[in-house]
């Protein structure tokens, strides 16, 4: 999937607008999906269309795919924590991760996520859920990279308390 | 939920949005940009109003040789000027003046003789009464104010302040001091108003004035600008002091220029002004040609009157004229002449350096007659410059001339001091000692005295000198003798009591020094010397008070209290007794030291200055 999203990429800014809704369908869920993590959905449909935007808006290098997938987290993350800094509220996990995404067969292990502290949850669901890398990770949460194996680490040990608990 | 189609179509519209506001922005930030920059070029970039001017419209006019002159030598002086300056914005931060009225002080009903006229001030030439800040009769002593009005501007900002005519000026006073020893008093002032379109200026400092010799009226010479041009004149009141207590001004007389200096010999005043033509306007005379007259009517100095020497290096002219009690008797222009004149009994020298051939430094110095009129008698040229008036002097038929020798290193010489005598009648060159002082230095000062020329050479950074004393009994076999290198340099030489020398200088870079020199056989000794701590000296010769008979020196300066360890001004008066140099009184003064005058009368020692007058019984 991943060549299939530079390539898509490398159409659209060769003049080919048909290359953009393939774009969209390959990433486009998964910015939605992150960005509920962090605002309503409304606002995570709107941050993740600005990513694109951010994208397209000027013509970029990649060096591959794991960069271009890093930097439309980062800005929808950005664009998710503008809308927050609006509002000055967070809303619980649970309840934006269900909102678009109810039938999720993994529904105990988003529940505990929602539960940990809120950098532990990032840092972990880009990590295991989304496949990017701590190189990666690190960028989208501007944090160093030895700080994502520090959040990795707490956070793991914090689901599994969690987990244990509820079994 | 939205279908990926919807989503691409919502990205799509934002992509058209964001071009469209970027375009937007790009298109405002550059039309802001542009009209910002296109302002900015307006106001502030410079333009020249400078350069050689078409004169084709002035051939016809008899100043055209001065005009093509002016204009050669003012072309190269390219102004630059800037719609900001023109527009009048700059004046929003700065002043402009107009005169004001000063209302007179009230009389005192008291009269009595003014007595004969005492010359109070030590002159160059012996019979040439040279202006001062402060004349005196037998009974009255006159000294000529200064001083910046007071006006009260509390609550105004500067433009309101302005608006209403409360700027501070400069104003002028004459005030009349009774001379009766501890009874000494200021008697009356007279406020002496700018004429109507004229002010002051800061350089009014360099006022003076004469008292006539039956003491009845007093000539007040001072600098001054016309408001509506900008250009410097010096102004000449005449002031009737018959009766000390009802002072009268008249009108001023205005001549243009700079006031360099002046003298009075038989009533009648010789005025020496230096013209400098500054981005002249060949339609406005005024602005390029010497002027005359009251305000209002002045005249043209005519084409014949001005004499143009073969080399000029800039546009200013040597502006003299001879004023008698009804105005102007007469009037001559030098052109491309500077500021150092010197006049004699029957003569006045006035130099003009350029850079002659090979850029070697020359002065030509033109002789002009004073008497009935002025003529030109003669020019002589000379290698180097003159320092100042002092360096010149006419005795028994010759001209004496000190004169820095330029350095040139083409044939490896370094800067000196030369002698030059001249016959003075064809000033033809007698004889001349070259380059006879120690390398790299030149003239601090210099002074004759009849048969004897005296000058101190110091190369000023390293503060050591020697004085020289030159027997010019025979023009053409002249012998000198000197010090050899002493501490400390002099900036006034002067013929002292007790067949000395008097030098005012300094010691070092902090201390001020007063040394007298005396001659052996062979060389030139120091005598007595007094040095100390002092700052903000005068540099006009005449603040110094000098009284050979009673061996007195008096001097006005900033001098350290070593016992309070503060700073102060202080009148200091000191005694030679032939053995030493004593302070023989201190007065703490509020005046500026250059202000202050002194002299000795009838066991009275007398100090004036703008804020001080002391009458001190000392019995010497």
């Amino acid at each position: 999937m991943t060549e299939r999203l530079l390539a898509c990429y490398r159409e659209y800014c060769s003049g080919d607008n048909g290359a953009l809704e393939a774009l969209v369908g390959l990433m486009s869920d998964a910015l939605v999906r992150y960005a509920c993590k962090l605002v309503d959905p409304a606002s995570a449909e709107d941050a993740a269309e600005d990513a694109f935007v951010a994208l397209l808006s000027r013509r970029r290098k990649f060096a591959d795919d794991g960069h271009l997938r890093a930097f439309l987290f980062k800005v929808t993350r950005d664009r998710c924590y503008d809308v927050l800094r609006r509002r000055k509220r967070l809303l619980p996990f649970e309840e934006n991760y269900a909102a678009p995404f109810p039938s999720h067969p993994h529904g105990e292990l988003y529940r505990a996520l929602g539960a940990i502290r809120e950098d532990y949850r990032e840092a972990v669901y880009l990590v295991y859920l989304e496949g990017f890398s701590a190189d990666e990770c690190a960028v989208i949460l501007k944090r160093s990279k030895k700080q994502v194996y520090n959040l990795l680490a707490r956070g793991k040990a914090a689901l599994r308390k969690l987990l244990k608990e509820e079994v | 939920m939205r279908s990926y189609r919807e989503r691409t179509e919502d990205i799509r519209q934002k992509l058209k949005r964001k071009k469209r506001a970027r375009r937007a922005a790009i298109g405002g930030c550059t039309g802001a940009l542009g009209a910002l920059s296109l302002f900015a070029l307006i106001l502030f970039v410079p333009y020249t109003t400078g350069g050689a001017p078409n004169l084709f419209q002035y051939r016809e006019s008899e100043y055209y040789p001065v005009i093509e002159r002016i204009a050669e030598l003012s072309s190269d002086d390219v102004v630059y000027e800037s719609n900001f300056d023109r527009w009048g914005i700059r004046d929003l931060f700065g002043a402009k003046g107009e005169t004001v009225a000063v209302p007179d002080s009230p009389a005192v009903n008291e009269t009595e003789g003014a007595g004969g006229y005492r010359e109070v001030t030590d002159l160059q030439t012996e019979g040439v009464i040279e202006g001062d800040l402060f004349k005196r009769s037998e009974h009255y002593l006159f000294y000529l104010s200064c001083r910046m009005e007071q006006r009260s501007l509390d609550g105004q900002t500067f433009k309101s302040a302005y608006a209403r005519d409360l700027v501070p000026r400069i104003g002028l006073s004459l005030g009349v001091y009774s001379v009766a020893q501890e009874e000494s008093r200021l008697l009356s002032e007279l406020a002496l108003p700018a004429a109507e379109g004229f002010v002051f200026g800061s350089d009014s400092k360099e006022r003076e004035m004469y008292l006539s010799e039956d003491c009845s009226a007093v000539t007040v010479i001072v600098p001054c600008y016309e408001t509506a041009t900008g250009l410097k004149y010096t102004a000449i009141y005449r002031v009737d002091v018959s009766d000390p207590y009802t002072m009268s001004a008249d009108r001023p007389l205005f001549l243009s220029g700079d006031y360099v200096t002046s003298r009075m010999k038989d009533g009648r005043l010789l005025l020496v002004d230096n013209f400098a033509v500054y981005r002249p306007d060949f339609d406005e005379e005024r602005s390029f040609l010497p002027a005359f007259g009251y305000a209002g009517e002045m005249e043209i100095l005519p084409f014949g009157n001005i004499y143009l020497p073969e080399h000029s290096t800039r546009a200013c002219y040597t502006v003299l004229a001879c004023v008698g009690e009804d105005g102007l008797l007469s009037a001559e222009a030098l052109f491309s002449f500077s500021q150092e004149v010197y006049v004699s009994q029957d003569s006045l020298f006035a130099t003009n350096a350029y850079t002659g051939e090979e850029g070697v430094v020359c002065t030509e110095i033109a002789r002009v007659l004073y008497g009935d009129g002025f003529v030109l008698g003669g020019k002589a040229v000379i290698e180097g410059t003159v320092h100042d008036r002092y360096s010149m002097d006419a005795y028994d038929g010759y001209l004496r001339v000190f004169a820095d020798a330029p350095a040139d290193f083409r044939k490896g010489l370094q800067e000196n001091v030369s002698l030059f005598i001249f016959e003075e009648d064809t000033m033809e060159l007698v004889s001349s000692v070259e380059r006879f002082a120690p390398d790299g230095e030149t003239v601090q000062s210099a002074r004759f005295d009849k048969n004897y020329g005296y000058v101190c050479t110091a190369l000023i950074v390293k503060f050591t000198d020697p004085v020289y004393y030159f027997d010019l009994s025979d023009p053409t076999h002249v012998s000198n003798k000197d010090t050899g290198t002493i501490s400390g340099y002099s900036a006034f030489l002067t013929k002292f009591s007790r067949g000395t020398l008097l030098g005012i200088g300094y010691e070092n870079d902090r201390e001020f020094k007063l040394e007298l020199y005396g001659e052996t056989e062979t060389a030139v000794e120091s005598v007595a010397v007094f040095a100390r701590d002092a700052y903000n000296v005068p540099s006009d010769y005449k603040a110094f008070f000098i009284d050979r008979e009673h061996g007195l020196i008096g001097a006005a300066a900033c001098f350290f209290d070593e016992e309070e360890q503060i700073f102060r001004n202080e009148y200091l008066l000191f005694l030679f007794d032939g053995y030493g140099i004593d302070v023989v009184c201190r007065l703490e003064m509020e005046g500026e030291p250059s202000d202050a005058r002194a002299f000795y009368a009838d066991g009275c020692f007398y100090m004036v200055s703008e804020k001080d007058f002391y009458a001190v019984p000392l019995g010497l």
